[in-house]
């Protein structure tokens, strides 16, 4: 087994179907948790400790980077065990976006729609390696 | 470098007749007794005075004035010699003169002695004051014109035994110290009292010629009435007079000729300086005046001198309302406030934005540059106006449009992209299910996801056909009638959501028109009425949208859509109006695109649009103008 559970946050209910579909056929003892907005994702990290997010950029109330900059002050630091890491999955394929993204350091892949069973093989390989 | 060596002259002319005083030449004085007719005491005044004026052109004040003290005692005592007292010993007190060279020995002439005194009281008053004054340049002049018209007198053999006015004439020499010493008395730093050394020259000159003619005219008076010394030397022995009238008659002519040659010269030169100078000054006035740029010169205080004729457009006042007022009521930032310690130097720039204040009292922004004028005795300032309002307009303009631009770029590749990725992924899955034989009925809700998703599409879609039209679409105005216009979007939309009834109310005149462009005006209704429609809230029972509109007083149209609708959270009226702002993304597609349509479309159109929050739903308030002439 490599991934225990795994949080997504995307405003798309088509795309939150094409991730849980996905998933599933990936791995069917993945545990999904799923959140419309960062300010969602954010509340279900207080209850939830999942082994990665897969984050949306463009979203209302609070978009992507909004949540990665508030993730970063309040969540990455300073709770126990290691803090989730991040995989952007997003529609936006402009290099400004990706750098922004992947400037930080828990952010570790950036994937362009729609996820596929080889993005989850390699978000299984960083969260593997990530444990050792 | 003239006032040292005359000095100089003087002391050298001083010692040199002493020494022959002292040293008793006994030939000399046979063979030239006109060298000794400066006497000894003359002699030493003339060292005295001319040590006095190398010191005081050597800046050593207090040196300067004990010995123009000195000098001007010696010359008072002679002066008042016969009002005073008589026989005083002072003639005697130097030298005894060994040989008798004047009626008079040992005394002074009267003009020598009044001459140490006022050169005297200059060195003293210019020692004292140390610049030059006007009692300096007056009794220096009246030195200056006694030796000159001696010396004059001298060359036209008008010298006489007389005893004018008592003891004598002064003597050649004694003359031509008194010239050498009273010229830089006069002209030394004369400039600083702003008088012309030319013009002063001139007056000398004339001056003295007057003085010489009215001593001739004396000299003459007494000849003929026989009264006075007969003159001296008349080698022709011609009658006297006739000799001085032939001499006055040549220096007139000369004088009066060398004047008409000189006026006439002048006043041709003046003529074509003047010619020139209005032919410069009308063709610079000509450009100065036809400048886009406002021209405006004041003095270091901030008055207005002069304007030019784009000074009046720019700032609304006439020329003559501008003159003499302080140019900071209309560029506040042109000079530095009033007791600020900014340097004046600093006022000239090469070209800087600041603000500029019309007469209707609006302010604009404007490029200013000031030159500094030095003048000989007072500093201007010319400044180059240019009112920069409408670049400035347009640069903003141009700078939003572009930020617009580029955020539609952007947010269209990610809005166009997202349903599309979604389909590929969808279709994935289709397949993947057909392979896993997965039955019909759970296949259909993925197929009507795509359809979703390429609905969604299609609409976003068209909302950027929309918006492109909005921005060029070129349609002429026409008079509509609100009602019908209402009326029809409505028939059009009733039906867009089955699943949310809402029931409407129209309250607008039937004989309601505006002059405007009806499809702009249908874009706004489009987008307000289904925005209505889409937000409306589910758990209502009775869902209703209300549409009213009436003329206000003010010649404007009100046109209020209001519904009791799912609303807006506070705080999210800010972006309302921006693109791409969605606020109910889990209730329905929306692009982001229709209230910035409808903000665009309102602003094209003239008027206005506005959000109301009601207690329960929202309210739209569109004002546009009547008539859109635009």
């Amino acid at each position: 087994m490599t991934i225990g559970s795994l949080l997504i946050i995307d405003d798309d209910e088509t795309d939150l179907f094409i991730c849980g579909y996905t998933i599933q056929r990936f791995d069917p003892t993945i545990k999904v948790v799923q959140a419309l907005n960062g300010r969602e994702g954010l509340e279900m990290l207080r209850r939830e400790q999942p082994d990665a997010i897969i984050l949306d950029i463009n979203m209302p109330v609070m978009n992507g980077f909004e949540f990665l900059e508030t993730y970063a002050r309040d969540f990455a630091r300073g709770l126990d065990g290691p803090a989730p890491l991040v995989v952007m999955l997003t529609s936006s394929h402009l290099g400004t976006d990706r750098n922004k993204a992947l400037q930080y350091d828990f952010v570790k892949r950036y994937f362009e729609k729609p996820l596929t069973s080889d993005n989850l093989k390699a978000l299984a390989d960083i969260i593997e390696t990530g444990r050792h | 470098m003239a006032g040292m060596a005359a000095a100089w002259f003087c002391v050298a002319v001083g010692l040199g007749i002493g020494a022959l005083w002292l040293l008793k030449v006994g030939f000399l004085a046979d063979t030239l007794p006109i060298l000794f007719r400066m006497q000894f005491n003359t002699a030493v005044s003339f060292v005295l005075i001319g040590f006095a004026v190398v010191a005081l052109l050597h800046e050593r004040g207090r040196v300067a004035a004990i010995l123009s003290i000195v000098v001007v005692l010696i010359g008072l005592v002679f002066l008042l010699e016969p009002i005073l007292l008589t026989g005083h010993p002072l003639d005697r007190l130097m030298l005894d003169p060994f040989r008798q060279t004047s009626p008079y020995p040992g005394h002074l002439a009267s003009g020598t002695a009044l001459s140490f005194a006022l050169l005297g009281i200059c060195i003293l008053v210019s020692a004292l004051t140390g610049k030059p004054t006007l009692l300096r340049i007056v009794f220096a002049a009246t030195v200056f014109m006694t030796a000159a018209a001696t010396l004059l007198g001298y060359g036209l053999q008008l010298v006489t035994e007389s005893d004018w006015p008592r003891y004598g004439h002064m003597s050649p020499h004694t003359a031509l110290c008194f010239a050498a010493l009273a010229l830089p008395m006069i002209f030394l730093r004369v400039e600083e009292l702003d008088y012309d050394a030319a013009t002063i020259a001139a007056m000398l000159g004339a001056a003295s010629y007057l003085l010489l003619l009215l001593l001739t005219l004396l000299d003459l008076q007494d000849a003929f009435e026989g009264t006075g010394a007969t003159i001296s030397i008349d080698p022709q022995g011609k009658p006297a007079s006739q000799a001085i009238l032939a001499g006055l008659l040549v220096v007139s002519g000369i004088v009066y000729a060398g004047l008409i040659v000189y006026a006439f010269r002048n006043a041709q030169s003046y003529r074509g300086i003047a010619l020139k100078l209005r032919e410069s000054q009308e063709r610079l006035s000509a450009i100065i005046d036809t400048a886009a740029d406002g021209i405006v010169t004041i003095d270091a205080g901030g008055q207005i001198l002069s304007t030019n004729h784009a000074m009046e457009t720019i700032f609304g006042y006439r020329t003559e309302d501008m003159l003499g007022h302080d140019v900071r009521a209309l560029i506040p930032g042109f000079l530095p406030a009033s007791g600020s310690d900014v340097e004046s130097t600093e006022i000239a720039c090469s070209a800087r934005e600041t603000e500029g204040m019309r007469r209707s009292g609006t302010r604009f922004p404007l490029d200013l540059s000031v030159a500094r004028i030095e003048l000989d005795r007072t500093v201007l300032y010319s400044g180059i106006i240019r009112d920069i309002s409408q670049r400035k307009r347009h640069e903003q303009e141009i700078l939003e449009a572009n930020a617009e631009l580029e955020e539609f770029a952007y947010r269209t590749s990610h809005d166009l992209r997202a349903p599309i990725a979604s389909s590929i992924g969808l279709t994935t899955i289709m397949r993947d299910m057909i392979g896993l034989k997965t039955p019909t009925a759970q296949m259909t809700p993925v197929i009507e996801r795509i359809e979703r998703g390429l609905q969604k599409l299609d609409g976003l879609i068209e909302n950027i056909i929309q918006l492109k039209r909005s921005r060029l679409l070129d349609e002429p105005v026409t008079a509509v009638p609100l009602l019908s216009a209402v009326e029809e979007t409505i028939e059009r939309l009733r039906f867009i959501d089955p699943a949310r009834q809402v029931s409407f109310t129209v309250d607008v005149a039937d004989d309601l028109t505006i002059r405007t462009k009806p499809a702009r005006l249908r874009m706004i209704l489009d987008n307000l009425i289904s925005n209505a429609i889409k937000y409306a809230d589910p758990d209502e029972g009775a869902r209703r949208v209300a549409i009213d509109a009436a003329m206000a007083r003010d010649g404007w149209l009100d046109l209020r859509i209001s519904d009791n609708g799912l609303g807006l959270d506070p705080g999210d009226e800010t972006n309302l109006f921006q693109m791409f702002k969605r606020f109910h993304p889990s209730r329905a597609d929306g692009s982001g695109l229709g209230l910035y349509i409808v903000r665009k479309s309102a602003e094209h159109l003239g008027g206005t649009v506005a959000y109301v929050r009601l207690d329960k739903g929202s309210q739209f308030v569109i004002r546009l103008p009547q008539r859109n002439d635009a």
